[in-house]
Order: C-alpha cells, then structure tokens, then sequence
C-alpha cells in the first residue's frame, strides 16, 4: 500500500504519523511545497514579537521523518489522475493507492484596489513572517481585526512599531465576539498602544510601486506596511482539477471520515469543508490547529483502514491581550445570527469578567468568555456531547452522579 | 495492563496529603500549589472530590496544543513536555477536568509517577487506588447499572400502586 500525504502542515503530519502508527507496512510519502519540517503558524505572530527563536517553531526534526519511515520530498504536487491513480509531481509521476490532501489554505484577498501592491503582506506561512521582518517600518497598517490581525498587531507593536488596525464591521472582531466583549478588547489593545479604526471601508492602497499608504475614510494616511489579514481561504486547485466535489463554501467536501468523493482520497486541515449533520444543515469549514489535528488523526486512521469518525468541531480560540484572555467556544457569530431559537445568557461572576453562553433548544452551542483563563473545559465536554440543560441540572443535584463527572462542580458559577 | 488512578469520594476526608506529597515529590517543596492533583470542596454538598489528569482516550489538550507539547505514550501516560511548551495555556483551558495546573510560570501534569503513585500510597484512607483498567470500569458500570435500575424499580412500584387501588 503507498500512502501520499499532499502538504506538510499540521494535518497533513498527523495523518501521516497517525497512518504510521496503525500500519508499520505501508510506504507513506509526504509532499512539501516548502521543504520546511513541521512547524506551528500559531507560533509565528510570538516569533515575529521575537518572544520565540526560530528553532522553537519547529516541531519535527529531519531525523523524526526517518525514524518512523517516513519520506519527506520537497516537490509540488501539479495535477492528481483519479482514473489511473497517479499523481503528478514537479513533471514525475508517482502511482497511489490512496491519498490524504491536506493542502491548507492561503490569505484571502479582500477586493480593495491595489492589494496586489509590492509592500502588502499577509501572515500565514513562515515565509511571510520573514519577509515582513525584512520590510518593518515604523508606521504599519493591519487590515483586519480578527485573531491573526490582533495578534500581528500586537507582535508588532511590542517591536516599537506604531500600529493602526481597521475593521471593515462596526466592532472589533466580530465574527468571534458580540459587542460587549468587543468593548474591553478594544480598550485592552488600545491601552497597549494601537490605534483601532472600525467601521472603515478602506477603498485604496496608494502607492507607486510600493505600497505607501492607503485612504482611510478620504483621509490619506502614511504606512510603510501593509498587512493584509483578512481570513484564510481554503486551497482547492489541485482538488478541482482532479473533479472532487467541491462545497458550497469553496473548501473540498468530505464526510465524517474524512472521505471526499472519491474512495481513495482523503483531505483533512484548512482545505476541507465538513458536510452538515442533522443539527445544521450547512456545511462548515474547519480552519484551526486543533480542528487540523483531528481530522488529520481522523484522516489518517480511515486512509489506514481502521475506520474513526469526526468527533464535530470544536472551534476553539484564544486570544491573549497581556494578562486577559478572550475566550471563543462553538458556533461563531456568523452561525448564530442566522440559526433560529438561541437563547443566550449574560453573566458576570465577578468583576472584570464577562461570559456569554448560547443555546439552541436547551442545547449548549457556544460560549464566550473575558477575563482571566477561565477552565473551560466542561464547555468543550458540553458542546461536543451535545448534552441538554436539564442533563447538567440533574447532574450537579445528584451526589453519585457528581462524583462521576467531578469537573461538572465547576460550571456552578456560571448557573 | 493498563494502570489508572481512581478515586472513591465517599472515602475522601478532603485532608489534601496527596497534594502535599505529590508537590514533596515531584518539586521537593511542600506547596500544594506545585501539586499535580487537587482536591475540590463543594462545601454545600459536602463532597470532596480529587482532581488529575485522566489520561483520556481521546484527549483534548493534545489536540489544541500547538506545539505538540502534550504526548500520549504507547503506555496510554499523557506527559508534559516542558521544553517545548511556550505558555498558552489552550490545554489548561481545554481540560474538562482543569487538570493542568499553573503556578509559578509552568505548567504541570500527572504523569503517574513511572508507573508508583506517591498520592496513592499516602492517602491514609485508600480513597485514591491505583488499579488495572479492566478493574476501574467496575465503579461506573455500577452507576450505570444503578440508574437504569432505578426506572425499572420505579416502573414496578408504579404498576403495583395502579394493581392496589
């Protein structure tokens, strides 16, 4: 059996390492487009703030690939032939028995004139943090308020740059955080030193050659760099050429195991888009580290023939703005704006603190949270078991059952 | 076989020895805040309930980890790699249990002890036990068993109240 791994991130790791441990007789190959080891993107804003040396982001060592008899190739996959099982390679060919694409995504490209200008960078890979490190200037523009932009932004601003963040919406951060947490986010970054514009459609990215500075509200205003962060969008032109199904939000449609539509190839990570269980309809994309380890664990096990089965996202995010945390559980704001019957509560147990949950027929779908690192563990456990209210109130009630699910006595502070 | 720790509640005085010498022997310090298993009081309930690591079958810390800090061994032990771990606190936020304790700039987690579990073999009313996981089923089975009985119990008497009038 000859396995190939399409893209060396962190799904495509795992699923390799994963495929490995269930089958030691298997040739597994994986494909890197940089011929980097694996390494964490969620490292790469502390890295840019130079809190971590660059041998701290790498998680693998060229000797881990061969120990565990692993071939890592730096080619660039071009084109996969489904009908005769064969996949193209930087002009070779390589027959398969089954494939896992874990292709990843890039930075979106938001249609603002000029975005295409030399001096706008976006955040994902390695490569960009280097490159922006080789580009700081001491006026710097971050487009976008989401996790990566606030975390650019700050990185950036503890290296002494002057930081201006804009947010098209009316808050900070909104596709994660409804209004009364936007507030203290807002006010944490802006006490850290940077300037936070919302609202604000900027239309132009000025510039001859280089991108100089762009107009905000007809307002002309000097930057010597530009971040685009935007949002990731899934990578699908290998997927598409090959004819597998592509889903309606632009990522590749899989199921449950991981499968696309065809039988012998699996995808896993940023590229994928999950389709809908009974609960929603809709389809979701995945697009976070610890949704790309477990589908890449998923991936791996079912491209090995032992048959897993998704465990459902658990978006889980972190924000970390000095000594505060803000907290993001479930469905984002997006998903719960269009779902009907949510019911959420708003709760403050103590000071400086805020916390929100969300839920749709007595279910618990999401959680926010500011302040400190809360333990928000029974959450996640909640979210993913899908268990109704009346199921927590019947366990913290009972003494035999308390004792059986202990970490359930820390959910009365928020009841 | 497998090994894991269990505890039974109804034995647990709540006396916190196992933090204390979980912290002696792991950080030669007597400072329950460097111990690796907590005790939590639910005062109005009068229960005392010790909290560790579980070494979940699937665990959620190693999943949200992003530097792969956090490792099952084929032995089933979650270890915390404390080299590699750079403070994000994603697993000690992610634990359903809040297993993963900070104190003083580290993270900490049961590793128990190489196979000898000081904790067990202090606790000075067994509360704590140390079994093959075959044996540690037994306790939630009997929840389990229990629950379902309790409907069937009550079916019975329901049918026999309905039979009596």
């Amino acid at each position: 059996m000859r396995l190939l791994v399409v893209g060396s991130g962190a799904a495509g790791h795992t699923a390799a390492f994963e495929a490995r441990k269930i089958d030691p007789s298997f040739s597994i190959t994986i494909f890197s487009e940089d011929g980097l080891p694996l390494y964490s993107p969620c490292l790469i804003p502390q890295y840019l703030a130079s809190h971590l040396s660059r041998e701290r982001i790498f998680l693998k060592n060229p000797e881990d690939y061969s120990r565990a008899k692993i071939d890592f190739i730096h080619k660039k996959v071009t084109r996969i032939d489904l009908q005769n099982q064969v996949i193209h390679a930087d002009g070779g060919t390589l027959p398969y028995d089954r494939i896992i694409l874990a292709i990843g995504g890039h930075a979106k490209k938001p249609t603002i004139d000029g975005i295409d200008k030399k001096g706008v960078f976006s955040l994902k890979t390695l490569e960009d943090s280097t490159k922006i490190l080789a580009h700081l200037a001491p006026q710097v523009a971050v487009i976008g308020s989401g996790n990566i932009g606030i975390e650019t932004a700050l990185a950036l601003n503890s290296l002494g740059c002057k930081v201006t963040l804009f947010e098209i919406e009316a808050t900070v951060n909104p596709i994660f955080f409804p209004p009364p947490f936007s507030d203290p986010i807002q006010k944490s970054l802006e006490s850290e030193g940077i300037e936070v514009v919302t609202g604000v459609y900027i239309s132009q990215i000025l510039g001859r050659t280089r991108a100089e500075g762009l107009v905000d509200r007809g307002r002309v205003r000097r930057f010597g760099l530009i971040i685009n962060a935007t949002g990731i969008v899934p990578n699908t032109e290998i997927a598409r050429q090959a004819g597998l199904t592509i889903g309606p939000k632009g990522g590749i449609l899989v199921d449950g195991y991981m499968k696309t539509s065809n039988p012998f190839v699996f995808a896993c990570g940023d590229c994928v888009e999950l389709s809908g269980d009974e609960d929603r309809v809709e389809t979701t994309l995945g697009g976070l580290w610890p949704n790309a380890i477990h589908q890449g664990r998923v991936a791996g096990y079912n491209a090995a023939n032992k048959p897993k089965k998704h465990n459902g996202l658990f978006n889980f995010r972190i924000l970390k703005i000095k000594d505060s945390f803000a907290i993001s559980l479930g469905w984002n704001e997006k998903d719960l704006a269009m779902s009907k019957e949510i019911v959420l509560k708003d709760d403050q147990p103590f000071s400086g603190m805020l916390t929100r949950v969300y839920f749709k027929q007595g279910r618990l779908v999401a959680a926010r949270l500011w302040g400190k690192a809360w333990r928000l563990g029974p959450f996640i456990t909640c979210i993913q078991r899908e268990w109704k209210m009346n199921m927590f109130f019947h366990i913290l009630q009972n003494r035999k059952a308390i004792s059986r699910y202990p970490f359930l006595g820390q959910l009365k502070f928020f009841f | 076989m497998k090994k894991l720790l269990v505890t039974d509640f109804d034995q647990c005085t709540g006396c916190r020895i196992c933090e204390m010498v979980c912290a002696f022997f792991k950080e030669r310090l007597f400072n329950p805040n460097k111990s690796r298993i907590r005790i939590i009081k639910l005062e109005k309930e009068g229960i005392d309930i010790p909290v560790f690591c579980q070494h979940c079958e699937e665990p959620i810390c190693r999943d949200v980890c992003p530097v792969g800090a956090l490792t099952k061994g084929p032995d089933g032990v979650m270890r915390l790699d404390p080299e590699r771990c750079v403070g994000c606190w994603a697993c000690s936020i992610s634990c359903p249990y809040g297993a993963v304790s900070f104190y003083e700039e580290r993270f900490r987690l049961c590793d128990l002890c190489n196979g000898d579990p000081k904790c067990v073999r202090w606790c000075p009313t067994g509360a704590i036990q140390f079994v093959e996981d075959s044996l540690a089923d037994i306790p939630r089975r009997r929840v389990a068993a229990e629950s379902l009985a309790k409907q069937k119990i009550e079916g019975r008497r329901a049918q026999m109240m309905g039979s009596g009038e």
